[in-house]
């Protein structure tokens, strides 16, 4: 038996579609969409969802979304989830469902690659990405992350389409709503457009075809079944400087406000400034991680995600003993130089402690060496044993994935949620791995093997989204707010649905970094907000959250009887405490508790209400 | 397409079977809301797999077209994804003259979402039925009654609705169209170049604007004007024109296709039961609608004979469903509270109801009105004048104004669509004459302004205006007798031509003769003249029965209704009588488009395109401005507070409370004795008895027992607006039971004695 190398396996073609074809794609996606959208308001805000939330608000009284390209993502994530809110009502689930169905959207996007590989390989891959831990619990964060893993999967299949040669106007719509979308998501697109364009020059480059037949982009993305091609009208250049105009415009319009606010426009530009700031010196310093951090990621929640990035090299390289065993050398010495120093960094008299202010700015460690090089073994020892594929679109899907990695890895703040701009390629890799082996082997025993391989995927998945989905333990979570929270906004809630008249309460928070906060309770005017450094103005007031530096101060000053109770954000070490007024809240906390904090009754400091 | 009449279909066969389970259920209930949605939905379900691909698909837009397209979907969501919204404890909503509107709206989907029972009693005027056309808030009513909160029942179906109607404006006239639409206007923009006191007074001073002393700028600028804004000023506010206007655009373009054959690549047309459904339907969502409709179909019936037959089985089987509605709509004839029986002497002889004064002659529609006169003057005109020079001159500037160049392409097209019916031998140099012997006589009409009976002749003898209009047709009559009569048409020309030299000459000489016919209703005649024109034409139309002619049957009944719509008045405010003007507009715009202004060279009709819709998109724009504040509608603690107080008082009961459209009592979804006057009688209602009634309760009027008995009253609500309006704490119907209280409200019961205040339940 022969397999042929190519994007896409022809078994019997003109043959109808199979049941299962026709309706396996439909049950993933629903799967997609029930995963992501099932309980979706039971964690709570995440501090990222609390300041979108916060801009979503203001667009209800400035109706277009200024943007700082010092602070924030592009605008298009705050337009869809303001729309989200205006119509389904202002709260977490619907904050959050924009991206529910753009990461449903995502998966079923996967399905369109049909065009282009097989049917089997995109059906793995559609599997993979549904039941992707961490595609479906930043599908269930309102982030902007998950748009763009969408519009750059967009964008890559009208690429395929028109780098293939067929030239229809669908696909021209979406390479433009694809970069487009990009654009307007957020200011990294700039890393996969870069990824992608080396990954097209590497592709070129390393072309295990003959000279003549890399001649054009159109052969090397040639369609290998011409029979199947859909007979369209082609589209002219017109077209192409028609769509052009449109997504520009698009894009212009969302970052200009609505054409009211024009610095956004130049915000396109100024955002890179920003990033080269954030992302290389220590401006932000808590978010800079190490070199390897998205890989470990990979091996800590997704496997199959992990195998096709073991896959990428092999299959994208042309296999060469020289070329390897220079990376190979290569990275050695770098990985060997960079732990040397490492090692050496005790020591005060080291001569390389000269370079150390450069390596700061830039946002290098020497652990970092240690890293690249080991990553350049690993490159080096895939290139002498690679086994190239002739599909050129996996090969460019190979190398656009590395690339990726490479360029998140290189900028040093790193989030765990960017991890879902870099599966997608590595799905294609693994279901393409999949329909060989398939193809090769009992189809039954893969079938098991894959079922096996998909079991630490779906507990991880269950277990951050649904079981215990605020555990700053795990590395998915991160700066997200406690359940501390709900010993505030419960009691509240239930204060108003008791009697309306409490909309009117007051109270402050007095914090250094409150979100969300501010987006939970914006709907009380009688609550303010106080930097915990600043003059402390409220006293007495229905409820009081005090960061734990002025507790000290705000007691002396109140007169009041108090629930007490200590209360966290995200981070467990950032201490506050959490005062509610007993006359206010006294039916509506647990039964038979009784106020903490009395001027003039001094408790012991240990009796806190609400101690977890 | 089919998927917007899907949608159509869907909620007017909700509302209607709704309806229907109110009467037999005594109101809306959870179980029948849920019923209803799920027929409507089962209707759309039908609709959508009996109508797939049947018809092609709309054609795409092209070039500017897309500007269009862009700028709908602009104002769409502007309009409506903004237009509630919630800062703090303030209700809000984004365009400033919706406050009213969206209270009563508001009002009226909480009553019947709180059960009122079919047909339901007014709520905003004790003693009468609810006279309004509530389809759209019926529909919003049983969302809410399913669970979904009102303020999201209101952006959801005006976002979907608004999507829909770009979708029915499209398919009706493309691009032209949806500008028209969103663009309508004269030279209001204009007055941006003038000074500041000039501009106020032309435009008068948008509402809302955020800094009056900045006015003029890019705001509003025809808000206050006879021809404002269609959609800021119709679409957004009137919930009614969310259904009506995409249904009747879709009506229209499916009798389009089904009687005329129109022979456009993309035409679509809708099942005869669809046709039955929204057609049947629209007197519950917009009975002007309906009766713009009902009158073009009347036209359609004259102007072709083939259709007849189709025709009178469409009207057949709407017949006993329109009425009915119909029926409702008008408020069971008892919109207006009986009258009481003051003295016995009236017990032989009852009173009897007085009926809504909605109908009534209006010659000249807004032409006279305060703000074009004070627009007039600010510019140097005669305001005031009852002068020729002075009624002419305010008569151009009115339709300049309001209208800018609208008017001379629709004489164009008048021309081209008789040049067309006439083609045989009716010339191009005939028809140029033609338009401009009309418009002359449009002026000449005007100046001579037969409108005002008690200043008849006056100002036109003493300016000169009578001999001009003699004069006038001597000129006309001299044509005709010069004109070469060889053939049919020109024969029917000549006569046209006669026939309208004789009516300026009767014209000329009335004066004289006035005096002697004073009985008689002498501005009736511009109509009267027309209505025989209209019926002669479409009766020539029918017998001609030529393909091509069939834009005029189109065109002849739009712009007569337009004429119509100038002389009488629909609604008690004849502001109002745009809800039918609209109509005559859309109707003409895709014929002036093609048979007009698309036979221009591109930079013509890149300039006329430019003239017609400048000023409409700068209001357009100005008055949905980011910029633009808010405008607070509702204090939500209030509502609530409210709503659970009310929640014991049935909802049948009016309750005494101060007449103001954002009154917690009516936003509740309870009834008032009297809600705001300006509603009642934009109703055709006379709200001044009950205002003096509740003026005097309000302000304990020692017979106040005796006026709550006259109201119906047995409950009384003090609040925020009571204190304010009424003031005091004596009012002798305080010593009558408190049944709820609050920190800012009271409830009283009126009919029963005080108990010890510790029985008071406290909120």
């Amino acid at each position: 038996m022969q397999h042929p190398a190519r994007c896409k396996v022809q078994r019997h073609p003109g043959a109808p579609m199979s049941l299962s074809k026709k309706w396996l794609p439909v049950l993933i996606v629903a799967l997609a969409f029930f995963v992501r959208v099932w309980a979706l308001d039971a964690r709570p805000p995440h501090f990222d969802e609390g300041v979108n939330g916060t801009f979503v608000d203001e667009m209800r009284h400035h109706p277009s979304y200024h943007y700082n390209p010092e602070n924030f993502h592009g605008p298009l994530h705050f337009y869809a989830l303001f729309t989200s809110t205006q119509l389904l009502g202002r709260g977490v689930w619907a904050l959050r469902f924009p991206t529910v169905l753009i990461g449903a959207a995502t998966v079923a996007m996967v399905f369109w690659f049909r065009r282009f590989f097989s049917a089997r390989a995109v059906l793995v891959a559609a599997l993979a990405c549904a039941i992707s831990p961490g595609m479906i619990f930043y599908s269930r964060d309102a982030i902007h992350e998950a748009w763009l893993p969408f519009f750059a999967m967009l964008a890559c299949y009208g690429a395929f389409g028109i780098l293939g040669g067929e030239r229809r106007a669908g696909d021209l719509w979406a390479v433009g709503a694809g970069i487009a979308g990009m654009v307007l998501t957020k200011e990294t697109y700039i890393l996969h457009f870069a990824a992608a364009w080396l990954a097209w020059l590497a592709g070129r480059w390393m072309n295990p075809k003959r000279p003549e037949e890399r001649a054009r982009p159109a052969v090397m993305f040639g369609i290998q079944e011409p029979s199947t091609a859909v007979e369209t009208k082609a589209f002219t250049r017109g077209d192409v400087v028609f769509v052009t105009a449109i997504c520009a415009a698009v894009v212009v319009a969302l970052y200009s406000g609505l054409f009211f606010y024009w610095r956004g426009v130049s915000g396109i530009f100024e955002t890179f400034y920003w990033m080269a700031i954030k992302g290389w010196t220590g401006s932000e310093g808590g978010h800079h991680k190490e070199f390897l951090y998205y890989v470990k990621l990979l091996g800590t929640y997704e496997w199959p995600a992990l195998i096709g990035l073991a896959l990428a090299p092999v299959y994208a390289l042309r296999r060469s003993l020289m070329a390897g065993g220079i990376a190979v050398v290569l990275g050695l010495l770098i990985a060997v130089s960079g732990w040397f120093w490492t090692a050496g960094q005790p020591i005060p008299t080291h001569p390389l402690h000269a370079i150390d202010p450069v390596l700061q700015t830039a946002g290098v460690t020497w652990s970092t060496f240690v890293s690249i090089g080991v990553c350049l073994v690993v490159v080096g020892i895939c290139w002498m044993i690679a086994i190239p594929l002739k599909c050129p679109r996996l090969r460019f899907l190979a190398f656009y994935g590395l690339a990726s990695l490479a360029a998140y890895s290189f900028v040093s703040y790193k989030t765990p949620w960017c991890v879902i701009n870099l599966l997608w390629p590595f799905y294609f890799l693994l279901g393409h791995l999949f329909d060989r082996v398939t193809f090769h082997s009992d189809g039954r025993a893969v079938l098991v093997l894959g079922g096996i391989l998909a079991v630490a995927p779906i507990a991880d998945a269950y277990r951050i989204n649904f079981a215990d989905p605020v555990n700053p333990d795990e590395p998915y979570i991160y700066v997200q707010q406690l359940r501390d929270l709900d010993d505030l906004t419960k009691p509240i809630e239930q204060l108003i649905a008791d009697d309306p008249v409490w909309w009117n309460l007051t109270g402050a928070i007095i914090s250094t970094s409150p979100q969300p906060l501010p987006w939970e309770l914006p709907e009380l005017p009688g609550v303010v907000l106080q930097n915990h450094e600043g003059e402390i103005t409220i006293k007495d007031a229905d409820l009081l959250l005090v960061h734990e530096s002025r507790v000290e101060e705000v007691e002396s000053q109140l007169f009041d009887v108090y629930f007490r109770s200590r209360f966290r954000f995200y981070n467990p070490h950032d201490e506050h405490r959490l005062y509610l007024r007993a006359a206010t809240f006294q039916n509506f906390v647990k039964p038979g508790r009784v106020p903490e904090f009395h001027r003039r009754i001094p408790l012991d400091e240990a009796k806190e209400g609400g101690e977890r | 397409m089919n998927f917007a009449a899907a949608i159509l279909y869907a909620m007017s066969s909700t509302v209607l079977l709704a309806i229907v389970l109110g009467f037999l259920r005594g109101g809306l209930t959870p179980g029948s809301a849920v019923a209803a949605l799920l027929v409507g939905m089962a209707v759309a379900i039908f609709s959508l797999r009996t109508g797939r691909k049947s018809f092609a698909p709309a054609r795409r837009p092209r070039g500017w077209e897309w500007f269009a397209v862009g700028l709908f979907a602009w104002f769409s969501v502007r309009a409506f994804l903004w237009l509630v919204t919630i800062e703090g404890d303030e209700i809000k909503t984004v365009v400033w003259n919706n406050c009213g509107d969206l209270s009563l709206h508001l009002g009226f989907i909480r009553y019947l979402a709180n059960g009122a029972p079919f047909w339901p009693d007014s709520q905003i005027l004790a003693g009468g039925k609810l006279t309004y056309s509530i389809g759209s808030d019926l529909f919003n009513s049983l969302l809410v009654l399913i669970g979904l909160d009102v303020y999201r029942s209101l952006v959801i179906v005006g976002v979907v609705c608004s999507a829909i109607t770009g979708m029915a404006l499209w398919r009706w006239g493309r691009g032209f169209t949806l500008m028209g639409f969103l663009c309508n206007g004269g030279f209001a923009a204009a007055t941006l170049l003038l000074p500041h006191q000039i501009a106020v007074s032309i435009s008068g001073n948008p509402v809302g604007f955020p800094d009056a002393a900045a006015w003029p700028a890019v705001a509003d600028m025809q808000g206050g004007l006879a021809w404002k804004s269609i959609p800021i000023s119709m679409f957004i506010t009137q919930r009614g024109f969310l259904f009506a206007l995409p249904a009747g655009l879709l009506l229209l373009c499916s009798w389009r296709s089904r009687f005329f054959n129109s022979g456009e690549k993309d035409e679509w047309r809708m099942p005869l039961w669809g046709e039955v459904l929204l057609y049947s339907a629209m007197p519950i969502f917009h009975i002007h609608t309906f009766i713009a409709l009902s009158f073009m179909l009347a036209a359609f019936w004259l102007a072709r004979v083939q259709i007849r037959k189709s025709i009178a089985c469409l009207l057949a089987v709407s017949f006993i469903p329109a009425t009915s509605l119909v029926y409702l709509t008008l408020g069971t004839l008892k919109a207006a509270p009986e009258p009481l029986v003051t003295d016995m002497s009236q017990i032989e002889d009852l009173p009897s109801r007085p009926s809504p004064k909605v109908l009534g002659w209006k010659p000249g529609w807004m032409v006279d009105d305060d703000a074009t006169k004070q627009g007039y003057s600010a510019l140097g005109g005669d305001g005031e004048g009852l002068t020729f020079r002075a009624r002419l001159g305010r008569f151009v500037y009115f339709w300049v104004l309001n209208f800018g160049i609208t008017p001379l392409l629709v004489i164009g097209l008048l021309v081209v669509v008789l040049r067309t019916m006439f083609r045989r031998d009716f010339r191009f140099r005939s028809a140029v004459f033609f338009a401009a012997v009309a418009s002359a006589m449009a002026a000449a009409v005007a100046g001579w302004r037969p409108y005002e009976q008690d200043s008849f002749f006056a100002g036109a003898q003493a300016d000169g205006g009578i001999p001009l209009i003699a004069i006038l047709a001597a000129v006309i009559a001299a044509i005709a007798v010069k004109m070469k009569a060889q053939t049919l048409g020109m024969r029917s020309a000549r006569a046209g031509l006669f026939a309208l030299a004789a009516f300026l000459g009767v014209c000329a000489i009335l004066p004289a003769v006035a005096e002697s016919f004073s009985g008689v209703r002498w501005n009736a005649l511009p109509l009267l003249g027309a209505t025989a024109l209209l019926v002669g034409l479409l009766v020539r139309l029918g017998r001609d029965g030529h393909p091509l002619v069939w834009p005029a049957a189109f065109v002849l009944p739009a712009l007569y209704l337009f004429f119509l719509g100038c002389n009488v008045k629909f609604a008690p405010w004849e502001w109002d009588n745009t809800k039918i003007l609209v109509w005559a507009y859309l109707i003409v715009l895709p014929f002036l488009w093609e048979l007009v202004i698309a036979r221009f060279h591109f930079w013509t009709r890149a300039v006329l395109c430019e003239l017609l819709f400048f000023s409409g998109f700068i209001t357009l724009f100005g008055a949905l401005r980011p910029d633009m504040p808010y405008r607070t509608f509702a204090s939500r603690s209030e509502l609530e507070i409210a709503e659970r107080a009310l929640r014991d008082i049935p909802v049948t009961e009016p309750i005494l409370a101060h007449p103001a459209h954002d009154h917690p009592v009516l936003l509740s979804g309870h009834r008032v004795v009297l809600g705001y006057p300006g509603h009642i009688a934009s109703h055709g209602l006379e709200p001044g008895p009950h205002a003096s009634k509740i003026e005097a309760i309000m302000r304990g009027n020692p017979d106040w027992r005796i006026l709550a008995a006259q109201v119906g009253a047995h409950y009384l609500y003090w609040g925020r607006m009571e204190t304010a309006a009424y003031g005091g704490e004596e009012q002798a119907w305080r010593f009558t039971r408190r049944i709820r209280a609050g920190q800012k409200f009271e409830i009283y019961d009126i009919d029963t004695p005080s108990v010890p205040l510790d029985d008071v339940p406290t909120e």
